[in-house]
């Protein structure tokens, strides 16, 4: 269990570094940015947890811990990714700056309003960004705590070689 | 590990190479630079600063293009007070540029903000040299410039050559405030308070026309010392 936290913690290390990097350079795509994120965090781990032995299953308390913690290490690396994109590394008053109002950060995405989906671009500071932030944050949340841990029961090749090893 | 982990995780280290590679496809350096300086109108200075770095790193620009994306990063880094990296900024300008009297002159700027003088003075000199080489122009845009070299002298103790560079700054420029501020410090310094104070009364005022700034309060508090002083 350990070793699958740790191997979970690196790949969203990694992950939030990329996704800081995109977003300095290209900007802020809400939600999708999130969900494209823990899609790939889950991908990744579930490559890892398939191989383990015994096999993972957390039970629900823990599996939404390991998401928070997580989520808390893409968001650190993602700030950290963020900074190393920049000329030189101030990432913390970057978001300072945007939570204040005195900059803004370009972000897009989809919504729906009144039955019509449309897309939305522009640059967001203040409330508003937390707000988007926030959302976002929610869905990775989800995303990661969704995440399809592999069936406690045996793999049909160990099942043999137990099988094997009984006989 | 196993082949197909470590083919995995080559081939995300490839996406991501690809990525960064294809970045100078998906980036119009020209673009760039011109929302930058748009930026700086607008004073989103983070902006101008990240729409310049993705200009200069990934637009492939060169030459003047190369410099004008220089020159709006120091500017926006001017503005949030990253002085050091406005410099290193506006080296590689005039080494890009040696004949281009506008590098010399925001180098002298930054260095004059960093109260060093003599190399201020040098940089706003071989400015000089290149944009009025026989100090007869009329341009307007001067005259901040000749503000400027003023003020190098205030800080060299030079009260006379200041006084001259100020002078001719009203002159070139005669709506510009900080001129007449600047040059009130001039006068008091050769203890001519009333032309100090009426200088200083022309700058708040000229200040205040702006209806996009407040005066500044230091500004009104010399006023108000100045007026002190000359009652006495």
């Amino acid at each position: 269990m350990f070793n699958a936290f740790l191997v979970g913690v690196v790949i969203s290390a990694v992950i939030g570094l990329g996704a800081g990097w995109v977003r300095y350079w290209i900007g802020f795509s809400v939600i999708i940015q999130g969900a494209i994120a823990s899609a790939l965090i889950a991908w990744l781990l579930a490559m890892y947890l398939k191989r383990s032995l015994p096999p993972v299953n957390p039970s629900g308390r823990v599996a939404l811990l390991l998401a928070f913690v997580w989520l808390g290490v893409f968001w650190a690396a993602q700030v950290y990714g963020l900074g190393l994109a920049q000329p030189w590394f101030d990432p913390w008053g970057y978001f300072g700056r945007i939570l204040e109002g005195d900059t803004r950060e370009l972000a897009f995405g989809l919504t729906q309003t009144g039955g019509w989906t449309r897309g939305f671009a522009g640059g967001f500071g203040g409330t508003f960004w937390i707000i988007l932030n926030v959302l976002d944050g929610l869905v990775m949340y989800l995303f990661l705590f969704r995440l399809p841990w592999p069936d406690a029961a045996p793999q049909p090749a160990e099942a043999v070689a137990q099988e094997g090893e009984q006989q | 590990m196993n082949r197909s982990p470590r083919r995995t995780w080559t081939s995300l280290f490839l996406v991501l190479l690809v990525a960064i590679g294809t970045c100078g496809c998906l980036f119009n350096g020209d673009n760039d630079v011109k929302h930058a300086w748009s930026a700086i109108e607008a004073r989103e200075f983070d902006q101008a600063i990240r729409l310049a770095t993705r200009a200069i790193r990934f637009g492939g620009l060169t030459g003047e293009n190369l410099s004008s994306a220089l020159e709006c990063r120091a500017t926006a880094s001017m503005r949030v007070d990253q002085l050091s990296h406005a410099l290193e900024d506006l080296d590689r300008i005039v080494t890009l540029r040696p004949d281009y009297a506008g590098g010399y002159f925001l180098r002298g700027e930054v260095r004059l903000r960093l109260k060093d003088f003599d190399p201020a003075l040098a940089d706003l000199n071989q400015g000089m040299k290149i944009a009025d080489p026989n100090g007869d122009s009329s341009s307007q845009f001067l005259g901040k410039r000749y503000a400027h070299r003023g003020v190098t002298w205030l800080g060299k103790k030079d009260t006379e050559q200041a006084l001259a560079d100020l002078n001719h700054a009203v002159a070139l420029d005669p709506k510009r405030a900080e001129s007449y501020y600047f040059r009130s410090f001039a006068y008091q310094r050769k203890r001519m308070l009333p032309e100090a104070l009426f200088d200083m009364e022309v700058a708040v005022k000229l200040h205040d026309s702006n209806i996009f700034s407040m005066p500044k309060g230091d500004w009104l508090y010399r006023l108000y010392q100045l007026r002190e002083r000359v009652k006495k």
